[in-house]
């Protein structure tokens, strides 16, 4: 995007040259029931995630994408199986450890944005930061983190947008947002669930050259879409299929 | 941090929680208002009553009082838990004013003494000042008190300056002439200072029967008046100089002859019949409770009537057992509110709870990308009721304000109201007619063009301003309409003729006002909590899908 680009954006751990697994999903499953019929989403999802990998999750529409997406990040619990993050599984983690992955090791974007209406673009990228400290831990993170946060809104291309409320932006103005949300805790990895789904092609191809980018600086990114064209740049390509993951040949 | 953040950005930015609060300022106000009000009457009839008896009274069983007064007045004075006596003599009797006749109880005091124990000094009504500057009198009209005569140094010796003849003060209401204008002020004009009252009591022998010598008389010039704040003590009470009435009830120290009852003959020495009072009025001295002043004095009185076998041991009375009435009336009135608070309290709770949980429905998608970026069901649960914690204070600091510019100016509010509603009324009707009129007409020229609105609005503010301007014409012209108007429509929340105090309290007690407060706040966070539960236990994968 442009030059003064730092390289501290993104988790210093994930430039280290030899990958390593950085997630592994084993026996992945989980059903739905609805109105008696059982819905089975996930039959036994097997996947490793390496240390810097850009990897592309692609599947018809219901096929669980954003459901194994969801496994991947804590959000939601599993049926059966696990989710291990540098090498512990994330679901039996102790108390509110699983929130803390979400906030410190995982960065969500999501296909509709979601972000918080009465915060301005500034404040929505400095909430995950605002999560990670205490009202007192905060007063001695707070420039820190505000100066990460206008870096990464700078980066994105709105360092001139800090203080507008989402309401003022247009659709990939948010999604630029959102990812700037998603890496103000220097996240392990990027879960993006169709980032350019609700975007006309051109604003879809920018914040595809976005991620792209990220990547190249080292960032570990698990993308869900079900478009080819878009999974091409991606380092692998896994499809879901009848709640089963097998890695694309085709390249 | 980030709930504080949010917290403080909901509070600015969202309107549904903002109804909540008004709610809770609106029950807050109301509490504070009626504790203050009603509080505020029962504390002035319980101050009222204290003040009227003193702390201790040793009573008499009997109307012939006892004897030995002045001994157990000394003994009781002399206690370490006291600080003054008063011996009093009270009786039942006739008071003729200006040609009508009254029954009274007549009080025999020793005003000086007496006003140190009980408040009889601060409830004189006139002054010879207040009367010329108040009532604008001549000092030399017919009405006039007599010049350079000071009414209250007179009241305080019940002796009158200038003529021979013993002083009385009157209850206010005991004046037959005397009525409340509609601000609950007596005119002087109506008082019976300086006119001359008789007396009629009737003296008892020692054992209570009727004296053979019959009622006695006593023509007495009225000194001033006085309003304790007690209708039923206002309306039949007089005080004499304890001396003056001792002696007419024949209860002052008697010596006699002695005569042989055989031979008829005078025999030496003389029968001494002591002085006698029906009660001594006690002040307990500071820092002793109430029950260690009376148990002091109750053994004093023990210790008396040991000595003096004869005498008829007279009770001993705490103030709150003489006026058990009005301290049980206060006791029910305070569970009254009480009760009230606590509904006041749930209508809070139901208040706040409803557009919490509406709040949280709304920003249920919300509440899921929190938890995406690392909210803890903890953090959401705080989030929530430290908005209600906030929407407490806030509410409950405004309802504080209300009430406390309210109470503080109840009086002026109610004077308003009273006298001049109907005018403004007037004016409030020809100018909303004028509106609604010029709403309609302009509507109707201007449909159904685009404009219609703005037409309508543009003519109803003319016309409502014309209205005003007729009302001022109107009023201008007929010279009793507004008199009329104001008299016809107006509300009396308070009407100084039925009640006896001539102010509503107009006190806010610090402690009520915190107590009421925080309570507020409490329902808020309270209210909030099952809304917080709901919020914390989302999914947040459904959370995030709500539409
Ligand atoms: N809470 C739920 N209750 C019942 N069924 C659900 C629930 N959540 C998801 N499903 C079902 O699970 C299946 C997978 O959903 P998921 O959202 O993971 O699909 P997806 O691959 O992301 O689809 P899309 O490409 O349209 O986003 C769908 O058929 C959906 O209807
Ligand atoms: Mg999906």
């Amino acid at each position: 995007m442009n030059e003064r680009a730092s390289t501290t954006l993104v988790a210093p751990h994930a430039q280290t040259p030899d990958p390593k697994p950085l997630i592994t999903v084993t026996d992945l499953h989980k059903h739905y029931h609805i109105g008696g019929q059982e819905l089975h989403v996930l039959r036994g999802v097997d996947a490793t995630i390496w240390n810097g990998q850009w990897v592309a999750v692609l599947g018809s529409s219901g096929s669980g994408k954003s459901t194994l997406l969801h496994l991947i990040g804590g959000l939601d619990r599993p049926d059966q199986g696990s989710v291990s993050f540098d090498g512990r599984d994330i679901f039996n983690l102790p108390g509110a450890a699983i929130d803390r992955y979400r906030n410190r090791h995982v960065g969500f974007v999501f296909q509709s944005y979601h972000l918080l209406p009465e915060l301005t673009a500034l404040e929505n990228v400095l909430i995950g930061a605002m999560i990670r400290s205490s009202i007192l831990g905060w007063s001695a993170r707070r420039g820190e983190a505000k100066r990460r946060a206008v870096e990464l809104l700078d980066r994105v291309g709105l360092g001139d947008r800090l203080n507008h409320r989402p309401s003022k932006l247009s659709g990939g103005e948010r999604q630029r947002v959102a990812i700037a949300r998603a890496l103000v805790n220097q996240p392990d990895v990027l879960l993006a669930d169709e980032p350019t789904g609700n975007l006309d092609e051109k604003t879809g191809q920018q914040i595809m050259a976005l991620i792209a980018e990220l990547h190249q600086q080292g960032q570990t990114i698990v993308m869900v879409t079900h478009d080819q064209q878009i999974a091409a740049a991606a380092d692998r390509r896994l499809w879901l299929h009848d709640g089963e993951l097998t890695e694309s040949l085709a390249s | 941090m980030y709930k504080l953040t949010l917290i403080l950005k909901y509070l600015r930015r969202k309107l549904g929680p903002m109804f909540a609060a008004l709610a809770v300022m609106l029950c807050t106000a109301m509490v504070i208002i009626v504790i203050s009000v009603m509080g505020g009457f029962l504390d002035l009839l319980q101050t009222s009553a204290k003040q009227l008896t003193g702390d201790v009274s040793v009573i008499a069983r009997s109307l012939t009082g006892f004897a030995y007064y002045e001994e157990l007045a000394d003994q009781i004075e002399a206690l370490p838990e006291v600080t003054a006596v008063s011996p009093v003599i009270g009786t039942f009797g006739m008071i003729n004013l200006d040609g009508q006749t009254i029954g009274v109880n007549i009080m025999g005091i020793e005003p000086t003494d007496f006003s140190k124990i009980v408040r009889y000094e601060n409830t004189l009504m006139w002054s010879a000042e207040d009367i010329y500057d108040r009532y604008g009198i001549e000092p030399n009209g017919s009405n006039a008190p007599t010049p350079g005569v000071d009414l209250h140094a007179q009241a305080m010796t019940l002796k009158p300056a200038a003529i021979d003849m013993p002083g009385v003060v009157i209850g206010v209401e005991v004046n037959p002439y005397h009525y409340r204008d509609e601000q609950g002020q007596y005119d002087f004009s109506n008082s019976a200072v300086q006119h001359e009252a008789a007396l009629t009591v009737l003296p008892l022998t020692e054992r209570g029967a009727p004296a053979e010598i019959g009622p006695s008389y006593l023509k007495a010039a009225v000194l001033n008046e006085f309003k304790s704040g007690l209708y039923d003590i206002d309306k039949s009470q007089v005080f004499v100089r304890f001396d003056v009435l001792q002696k007419l009830l024949g209860m002052d120290r008697r010596e006699s002859k002695v005569f042989d009852p055989e031979t008829g003959k005078e025999l030496p020495g003389v029968s001494v019949r002591p002085a006698r009072a029906s009660e001594i009025v006690v002040k307990g001295a500071e820092g002793y409770t109430l029950d260690q002043v009376k148990t002091a004095v109750q053994e004093t009185v023990t210790r008396f009537a040991e000595a003096h076998p004869n005498v008829v041991p007279p009770a001993v009375r705490t103030w709150e057992q003489r006026h058990a009435q009005f301290i049980n009336a206060v006791k029910n009135e305070k569970g009254m509110v009480t009760f009230l608070f606590i509904i006041i309290s749930i209508v809070a709770v139901v208040m706040v709870a409803t557009t919490f949980y509406m709040t949280v429905l709304e920003k249920t998608r919300d509440i899921g990308v929190l938890r995406a970026v690392g909210a803890s069901q903890a953090g959401i649960m705080g989030l929530f009721l430290g908005y209600g914690l906030a929407v407490g204070v806030v509410g409950s600091f405004l309802g504080l304000a209300l009430a406390v510019s309210v109470v503080w100016h109840l009086n002026e509010i109610q004077y308003w109201l009273a006298n001049h509603l109907g005018v403004s009324a007037h004016y409030a009707w020809c100018a909303g007619g004028g509106a609604l009129i010029g709403a309609v007409v302009g509507g109707a020229i201007g449909y159904p063009k685009r404009k219609t609105l703005r037409f309508a609005l543009m003519a109803a503010l003319v016309l409502s301003i014309l209205g005003l301007i007729g009302a001022w014409i109107i009023l201008d012209q007929i010279d009793d309409l507004a008199y009329k108007l104001n008299h016809t429509i107006s509300f009396k929340m308070w009407d100084p003729q039925t009640y006896f105090f001539d102010r509503i309290p107009d006190k806010v007690k610090f402690y009520d006002a915190l107590f009421i407060g925080l309570g507020a706040i409490l329902s808020s966070v309270i209210g909030a909590l099952i809304p917080a539960i709901f919020a914390a236990r989302l999914d947040p994968v459904e959370a995030l899908r709500y539409e």
